[in-house]
């Protein structure tokens, strides 16, 4: 096997602190969770931790870009130039099942968390805001859509979608909850819109 | 050699594709949005602004908690992190 370079071997423990944050943000909270925690479940010293983020802030922050970098990826994926409206709306909500768990500590403890993070989460959301109502824009011209503000469409989306997945222990013993019952607040949602 | 940005060292959006960069030049470690027609950073007030207004119009932020926001993501973003802004 090939010794890996020092600056792959930071590389990779840096991306390990990451993936292991990330997990046991998922399991047991964002704030419940200590560097300290990520540190002993990597096996690696407390000190040691901190030469790849010197504050706890800084590894939230990475673990929130990761994320954010791979929800963008498999959005990227699925979501096609010219895309109907219901077509994206699906693709999102499976890109979210996928990422459910940590996405479901973000939005529940999006006020305690360091501001820029939640600066991150908002703008992540603007990107999607922008896509969806342009879809929706063409069917609202065609008189199928209700005619609404962005933020009313967009707000009553993601109403509906983050209130499932904050409270999904009391929908479904199952999770993701949005694999469980995404069909269903899909077709209510357009039922909400349409205009006949 | 250098290393393509994953995303604008200003604001953060994500440089995807040759258009998203400053200049449509896929080296530039900003994005369109934040520099002017030669290429040049834009004052950090007039960034501010418009990202705030991105908060405001697409999710019906107040004006002022899409300014703190804004504020908020754009100090921690390495073109002003130590710039004193």
């Amino acid at each position: 096997m090939q010794t890996l370079t020092r600056k792959a071997q930071k590389t990779q423990t840096r991306n390990s602190l990451i993936q292991q944050a990330e997990a046991l943000f998922s399991k047991n909270g964002i704030s419940n969770t200590t560097t300290a925690h990520v540190a002993k479940a990597n096996k690696v010293s407390h000190g040691a931790l901190f030469v790849h983020f010197p504050t706890r802030e800084d590894l939230i922050l990475s673990v929130v870009a990761s994320f954010g970098d791979r929800l963008a990826a498999q959005m990227g994926k699925r979501f096609e130039d010219d895309m109907a409206l219901k077509d994206l709306l699906k693709a999102h909500i499976q890109v979210l099942s996928e990422f459910e768990d940590f996405y479901m500590r973000l939005i529940s403890e999006s006020q305690s968390l360091p501001p820029n993070i939640r600066s991150i989460v908002y703008a992540m959301n603007a990107s999607l805001s922008y896509r969806f109502y342009r879809a929706a824009q063409t069917q609202m011209k065609d008189g199928k859509v209700k005619k609404m503000t962005q933020p009313e469409f967009f707000n009553t989306w993601m109403a509906l979608i983050n209130y499932y997945v904050m409270n999904r222990d009391l929908f479904s013993d199952k999770t993701p909850i949005l694999t469980e019952i995404g069909e269903d607040v899909l077709r209510h949602f357009l039922s909400l819109i349409k205009t006949f | 050699m250098n290393q393509r940005c994953e995303s604008c060292f200003s604001c953060g959006m994500p440089l995807t594709q040759a258009s998203d960069f400053a200049l449509g030049d896929e080296t530039a470690t900003f994005c369109t949005y934040c520099v002017d027609k030669e290429g040049k950073l834009l004052p950090f007030d007039s960034i501010l602004k418009s990202n705030a207004g991105y908060y405001q119009e697409s999710q019906g932020l107040s004006e002022q908690a899409a300014m703190k926001m804004a504020k908020d993501l754009l100090v921690s973003m390495p073109a002003w992190k130590n710039a004193g802004v």
